[in-house]
């Protein structure tokens, strides 16, 4: 793909975003309302948790107007397409989606339906159920224990319970971050014009965090370098993903914290596998499995564990609770 | 290295672990322990106990085939652990399969908690 020079998109007409008619002596004016208006976009974006909309210069047709470079949409969408962050955002903004959808079918379905709130054995039951018709979406949902370790708990209140509320929460939240890291993409673009007559992607500088460890994508040597260093089996990306330390916490509280650690590794574990596109769908499909298995471990335990904690708390809280009765 | 050294858990974590996994036990949440069990086997398969104690909750849930494959995998892993021992002579037996007598005469023969309970089982079977 030949580059599309500053100057060139400075005389690109953009009468059709500015509904002013075709006038090249206007461009710089134009430039500035159409970075506004990418602004504008950037913020309602935020706001509402959308991806920003195409602006006329993801069309092709006017650029921002920034540092006196104006990097073309397409140099944008191609930093993006290569930015393992961004995707993987993107993946989990898609299956969260997905997520919501299926969540609330299983949700119909189950004994207490309707309540908008499930626990995963509840979820279990629904995909052991052969004959319940929610049965393949809670196998989905089981297979994609990522969301519910994510999002159980983000209100704060029983971890061991998941709300449709906190799914949504989770995907506002997944999304909050794919636009922020687009701007930052969008930005580092910008601020690093490719030189005349070179490839579009060029220029392109980011660096991305995968799992923890940074992965430079600056230009083509990196490229070449990374097509030069061998490829990694699925068991050393996840294996790339960093631990937390240790809890120093001794008995039950420690080991939950490390369960709670565990937990949270195997999803970015997950996350890692699955945006990793040197691994072949094998590959990967093996390993998920392991690791989704490994979660699910963990999160049973977790809840077992919750639970129980929560009837130790209910017990005393009944037994306060009768000690005030007999002193009144 | 087992997924429990990756996590750093300690020795006391775990027993805590297994602790609340006998509290289920006692409080009849066997599905509960069972899956609290099969956690802490994930997190370190090398523990014979933890085997034998995951096969007496699947023995009592009647899952038997499970609960003995339970039992081959503590003996695997220590020959005398005496609970697998037991349990695993008394459903072989149940299901007239002799070679549990062995299991009963070994853990009768040493003293142990339930030295007791495989002799009154193997009088139970006796033929």
């Amino acid at each position: 793909m030949s580059t599309v020079s500053g100057a060139s998109n400075r005389n690109h007409d953009c009468s059709t975003q500015l509904d002013t008619g075709p006038d090249v002596g206007q461009t710089s004016q134009a430039n500035a309302v159409t970075s506004q208006g990418n602004t504008v976009q950037q913020a309602q974006s935020a706001a509402t948790g959308s991806p920003p909309p195409p602006s006329s210069s993801a069309r092709g047709m006017c650029p921002p107007a920034v540092s006196g470079y104006a990097a073309s949409q397409q140099q944008i969408q191609a930093a993006l397409a290569g930015d393992v962050r961004y995707q993987e955002l993107s993946n989990a903004v898609t299956t969260g989606e997905e997520y919501l959808k299926r969540f609330a079918n299983v949700n119909a379905h189950t004994v207490f339906n309707g309540d908008n709130a499930m626990t995963l054995g509840e979820i279990v039951a629904v995909a052991n159920d052969k004959n319940n018709p929610a049965n393949a979406d809670a196998k989905w949902l089981l297979e994609h224990a990522e969301v519910w370790s994510s999002a159980s708990g983000l209100d704060g209140r029983n971890p061991g319970l998941l709300t449709g509320t906190e799914v949504q929460q989770y995907i506002n939240n997944k999304k909050a971050a794919r636009n922020a890291r687009h701007d930052e993409v969008s930005a580092e673009v910008k601020g690093n014009p490719p030189a005349k007559g070179t490839k579009e992607t060029e220029g392109g500088k980011g660096k991305d965090e995968v799992a923890g460890g940074e992965v430079s994508t600056e230009g083509e040597a990196a490229q070449t370098d990374e097509a030069k260093a061998p490829k990694k089996t699925a068991d050393e990306v996840a294996e790339s993903v960093p631990k937390a330390p240790p809890s120093s916490k001794s008995g039950l509280d420690g080991a939950l914290d490390n369960l709670v650690s565990g937990a949270d590794r195997a999803e970015r574990q997950i996350e890692a596998v699955i945006n990793d596109p040197n691994l072949s769908d094998l590959e990967k499909q093996q390993k998920l499995s392991k690791l989704q298995q490994q979660q699910q471990m963990y999160m049973n335990m977790l809840n077992q564990l919750q639970s129980m904690i929560s009837n130790t708390a209910k017990l005393w809280s009944d037994i306060a609770m009768n000690a005030v009765r007999n002193i009144r | 290295m087992t997924l429990a050294q990756e996590l750093g858990i300690t020795r006391d974590q775990a027993e805590a672990l297994i602790g609340r996994a006998f509290d289920l036990v006692d409080a009849s949440d066997l599905d509960g322990a069972a899956e609290l069990f099969t956690g802490l086997l994930m997190l370190n398969p090398g523990d014979a106990a933890v085997h034998a104690a995951l096969g007496a909750v699947l023995h009592q849930q009647g899952k038997l085939q499970a609960a003995e494959q339970a039992y081959d995998e503590a003996l695997r892993l220590d020959e005398a652990a005496l609970l697998a021992r037991v349990n695993r002579g008394d459903l072989r037996l149940r299901r007239g399969d002799q070679s549990g007598r062995v299991d009963l005469e070994f853990a009768a023969a040493r003293a142990s908690p339930v030295q007791e309970r495989a002799k009154v089982l193997l009088r139970f079977y006796a033929p």
